[in-house]
Order: structure tokens, then C-alpha cells, then sequence
């Protein structure tokens, strides 16, 4: 029993993100912009440090229109991404939502 | 000479645009006496046609939001009352980026960094006869991980960039300018939000 714990365990534990993403990636171009956030959110357990991530919870939260979490998520991706686009994204973003 | 004037204006565009945030203002303007800010037509973009109107409406709209009395004159232009001064300003936009739909691709680099699994199992004979005795065996198994590739996640994403300036009426001077850009999943939000960027900006320089 206790071995079979540790297996299940083991399988949560390397769960496959990029499932989580493809899903989220068909919610969201269906428009289901919740369905997608749940997703994505997966997604983010499983790499916690992918900007891109982090950039497209980002927009669904702002798409919610939730911008205190759309602030943490674009904080979030400006701290691990390398792309300067994005990251210039990401403050034009945080500076908007800052305002609010 | 001209090579020289030509580098330095390009300096100075780029700076205007990397620096989007902060605002080009005449400091001695005095913003306190402007009365009428008169909204000027906007011309579409080249890739959208009615994007121009589509802007307009989120100007007009945004600074009714915020308090301001917008009346549309003979002329079919849009007049936002400032205060009572008598002083009078233009305000022009151009769009510079209207985007309704630009797929992001998203490459994906799965790692699957494998584990070691050790299952330990122990036993004890505790025979009073026997002298007390225990007995451990462990097994370690390793798994070897796996880097799949080639996979994407694709979603559509807007994008809008506009240059907003305002010109003194009755001397023509430029008092303000500033561009700005934002992106989002729906157009209209997006839209929205870039155009409020800017009257709030403009908001603050009136008391």
C-alpha cells in the first residue's frame, strides 16, 4: 500500500504541464476564458518559472478583469523572462494596472 | 550635416518611443486656463477600416467616465469641456498598431527530468529464544527522464498603439505629446485600455 502511495505521488508530482496548456490553449481560443485560467494555473504548478506562463495567465486575469492578480502574474513575468519585447510588455502592463 | 540631423532625429523618435511612459509637455503652458479640448477626426489604420471611430469613441467615452461634459459641434468634432477658461486645444491621434487578431506561438520544451524511486523494506525476528536480530534490503530504481519538442500552444492575442498630441489653438504650439501601446486578448478591452492610459495622463494636467 505504502508503495503504491509513493508511485501515485510520483505521478502527481511529474504530471505532464504541457497538457495543461494544450487544454488551456483550446479553452481559450474557444473564448472560455475561465476554463482556460484553470489551465493555465496547472500549467504554472508544474513550471512555475516559464515567463510565457505566466504572460497568458497575465491576460486571461486581465480579460476577467481581476487586475490584482494580472499585476502578480506580469511581476511573475518580467522576473523570469528573457525576451526584452515581453519584458517591455510586461511593464507597460504593470504600469497600467499600477494606475488603477 | 544633414547625415548628422538625420541620426539625431532618429535618436530622438526612438527615445519618444522606447519612453512611451512619460509624456512630452510644454512647462509653460498654462493648462489651468483651457477650456475646450476639441477632439480632431481620426484617420484609420491601413489594416483596419472603422479603427479610427473605434478609437474616437473609447476618447470620447473615457473622458466622460471621468466627469467631463462632451458635446459633438456643427462640424461633427468632438468638444470636451474642460473648465471655464479660454483657453482652446486640439487633440489629435494617430494609430500607429491595430492588430485584431496576431497568433502567439508558444514553443514548448518539455523536460522530463526522470527520478530515482528507492523502495526499502524491513523485517525483524523478535524469537525471545533468538537473539534479537533485524534485516534491511533496499532497492533503487532510476528512471530515465526524456526531453520531448516540437510542440506549440497558439492563442490570438490585440495589440493597439496610438500617438496622441494636443496644439494650442490659437497659437499652434504643441503642449503635450505621448504614445502608447497595449495588448490584450479581445480588441475592444484592449482598445479600451490603451486609450485610457492617455486620458488619464491628459486628465492630470488639468486641476
Amino acid at each position: 500500500m505504502k508503495i503504491l502511495n509513493v508511485i501515485i505521488f510520483i505521478g502527481v508530482l511529474y504530471a505532464d504541464s504541457s497538457d495543461s496548456l494544450l487544454k488551456a490553449s483550446a479553452a481559450l481560443n474557444a473564448g472560455m476564458f475561465e476554463e482556460a485560467l484553470i489551465h493555465v494555473s496547472e500549467a504554472q504548478k508544474q513550471e512555475p518559472t516559464n515567463p510565457d506562463v505566466h504572460q497568458l495567465k497575465a491576460l486571461l486575469h486581465e480579460a476577467l478583469d481581476e487586475p490584482e492578480d494580472a499585476l502578480e502574474s506580469w511581476k511573475e513575468c518580467v522576473k523570469y523572462s528573457k525576451d526584452k519585447k515581453v519584458k517591455r510588455q510586461a511593464k507597460i502592463h504593470i504600469r497600467s494596472l499600477s494606475e488603477e | 550635416m544633414i547625415k548628422k540631423i538625420n541620426s539625431i532625429a532618429l535618436l530622438l523618435l526612438f527615445s519618444c518611443w522606447s519612453g512611451s511612459e512619460n509624456p512630452a509637455v510644454q512647462s509653460k503652458y498654462d493648462f489651468s486656463g483651457v477650456g475646450i479640448l476639441q477632439v480632431n477626426k481620426i484617420s484609420d489604420h491601413s489594416s483596419m477600416l472603422g479603427s479610427g471611430e473605434m478609437v474616437l469613441n473609447r476618447i470620447t467615452h473615457n473622458f466622460l467616465k471621468y466627469g467631463y461634459s462632451v458635446n459633438e459641434s456643427n462640424d461633427n468634432l468632438f468638444e470636451v469641456e474642460i473648465s471655464s477658461g479660454k483657453l482652446s486645444l486640439e487633440l489629435s491621434c494617430i494609430i500607429t498598431e491595430f492588430t485584431d487578431s496576431e497568433m502567439i506561438v508558444v514553443p514548448y520544451r518539455h523536460e522530463d527530468r526522470g527520478y530515482t524511486k528507492t523502495v526499502v523494506q524491513q523485517s525483524s525476528d523478535q524469537d525471545e529464544e533468538k537473539e534479537k536480530s533485524q534485516s534491511q534490503t533496499s532497492t533503487t530504481t532510476t528512471h530515465a527522464g526524456k526531453v520531448r519538442q516540437g510542440n506549440r500552444v497558439e492563442y490570438t492575442q490585440s495589440k493597439v498603439g496610438v500617438m496622441l498630441k494636443m496644439i494650442d489653438q490659437d497659437s499652434g504650439d504643441m503642449v503635450w505629446s505621448n504614445s502608447y501601446w497595449y495588448s490584450g486578448l479581445e480588441l475592444q478591452r484592449t482598445i479600451d485600455l490603451c486609450i485610457k492610459n492617455g486620458v488619464v495622463q491628459i486628465k492630470k494636467l488639468f486641476p
